[in-house]
């Protein structure tokens, strides 16, 4: 018997049956009245275990007062289109869905309960976070290939004017030992010149970490620490790592966006790194408003601390105590806050991890 | 064996490292003629031979390896130091293939350089 022999009712109940959406009805008192396989899949109770029963055994603790709501809505004949909330599986998981409710009516149009079709959002919720994951990698990657780039330009730049210099160098030896002096002369103006152009290649380097792309505008202080740590989370994976963020979540700064998440993004991995193997690893970032009216931002871990000697040299350039070295570097961290109008420094030796702390300037 | 001083030619895009291997090689008794374009020293080569060739391989519009391919190609067998800014496997390797009497990242040493132009062929 094909679907189209079926009866309306059955034809209907049948596609019920078959949705991959949880689709569950309940009276006026909550009691559950339908449950389709679906609901049965997605949170575990059987048709048999649910029909009859309060709808609420569905319904972590701090969710409970949404029924009442739910059902008086309903009652006035509304409808709730995916209303994003929190429901229980049969074996205790919390899980996030969306639910769209509309009221059942009898023959006669009166409102008897509620039908509900239940959506899962974990899986969106995780393809949401790898949407955010990739597109930190992404930023992240660009900015390695602009900055790998950036290098190798550089490198060759700086190479010319050396082999150029080598040689005439080389040439003076044995201009010196002929005893020609105007060939030595001339040779000397030569290097000069090419001392020259290499000075003007680092004045290009020193622009481009100082300068580069400065775009200040207003930004949401906690959108871009949500995004520097995703970039850090990316860059260096640690499963256990415990991040927590207190920001005012209307907080804003007046920021060039990339550069402020730069300078968050070394902190994040200098902690993530400076805590590797402890069992306890976690990293707290805050925002406040200081006495002057900027907002200082402090990131803490709970690391073994900065020792004297690293102390001592902390943001000097060049400085560093990893092998690969990708992080610019607290010397240019430093040099990009105080292009903000901040100031940057690390909290005396306490207790704990290393703190650093910078200011930014508050907008509006 | 020629009895003649050799022919030189230097083939690099940046003008100060041509000019600088010229007059080194010049003080060290040694004529070279130095070509900023690949193309030009390609052209003038089959004019009329070379016997060493110093070339760089980053340049614009042919690399240094491309070219002593061409020559290759052509039957040049004569002794050829390729420069590089950055050595990396993939260029030793092919390099190996053609013959290369040396390899060499820039800056390279002057005793290099003036050896490579002396010695008998």
């Amino acid at each position: 018997m094909g679907i189209n022999d079926l009866s309306d009712q059955a034809r209907l109940a049948a596609i019920v049956e078959s949705s991959d959406d949880a689709i569950v009805a309940k009276d006026l008192h909550g009691m559950v009245l339908a449950w389709n396989r679906a609901a049965e899949r997605l949170f575990g109770y059987t048709a048999a275990e649910m029909i009859g029963h309060p709808i609420t055994v569905i319904f972590p603790n701090d969710r409970m007062t949404e029924e009442a709501g739910i059902l008086e809505k309903v009652g006035r004949g509304e409808r709730i289109e995916h209303y994003i909330t929190e429901r229980r599986r049969k074996d205790g998981q919390i899980i996030r869905v969306s639910v769209t409710i509309s009221p059942l009516r009898d023959d006669a149009g009166k409102i008897v309960g509620a039908s509900k079709i239940v959506r899962d959002l974990t899986e969106s919720d995780a393809h949401e976070q790898r949407i955010r994951e990739l597109r930190a990698e992404l930023v992240h990657v660009q900015r390695l290939s602009e900055m790998g780039q950036f290098i190798s330009a550089l490198v060759h730049e700086v190479n010319q004017p050396l082999t150029a210099i080598s040689n005439y160098i080389g040439a003076c030896r044995r201009l010196a030992a002929a005893g020609n002096q105007a060939g030595f002369e001339l040779a000397l103006d030569r290097i000069e010149g090419q001392t020259q152009r290499t000075r003007d290649v680092v004045q290009r380097i020193r622009d481009f970490v100082s300068k580069r792309q400065v775009a200040l505008r207003p930004e949401n202080l906690s959108r871009v620490v949500d995004e520097a740590i995703a970039l850090a989370r990316v860059s260096a994976p640690d499963e256990g790592l415990k991040l927590s963020v207190s920001i005012a979540p209307d907080a804003l700064v007046y920021v060039d966006r990339i550069q402020v998440q730069q300078v968050l993004f070394n902190l994040l991995r200098n902690g993530i790194e400076a805590m590797q193997g402890l069992t306890s690893r976690e990293i707290v970032v805050k925002a406040s408003p200081d006495a002057a009216g900027m907002i200082e931002v402090s990131v803490a871990d709970s690391g073994p601390g900065l020792s004297p000697v690293v102390r001592d040299k902390l943001f000097q350039p060049f400085v560093t105590t990893k092998a690969e070295g990708m992080g610019m570097g607290l010397s240019v961290c430093r040099t990009i806050v105080e292009a903000h109008s901040g100031r940057m420094w690390a909290d005396p030796d306490g207790s704990g991890g290393a703190v650093f702390r910078f200011t930014l300037r508050a907008a509006a | 064996m020629p009895q003649r001083l050799p022919r030189i030619a230097i083939v690099d895009d940046d003008m100060a490292v041509l000019e600088s291997t010229r007059f080194l090689l010049e003080i060290s008794g040694h004529s070279a003629e130095t070509f900023a374009s690949p193309e030009d020293f390609l052209e003038e080569s089959e004019r009329a031979a070379f016997d060493r060739l110093i070339i760089d391989q980053h340049m614009p519009l042919l690399t240094g390896l491309e070219v002593v391919d061409r020559l290759r190609a052509r039957g040049v067998n004569i002794p050829i130091m390729l420069l590089t800014g950055a050595l990396t496997p993939d260029i030793t390797t092919r390099a190996r293939g053609m013959q290369l009497e040396r390899v060499v990242e820039k800056p390279a040493g002057v005793q290099d350089l003036v050896d490579f132009v002396t010695a008998r062929a």
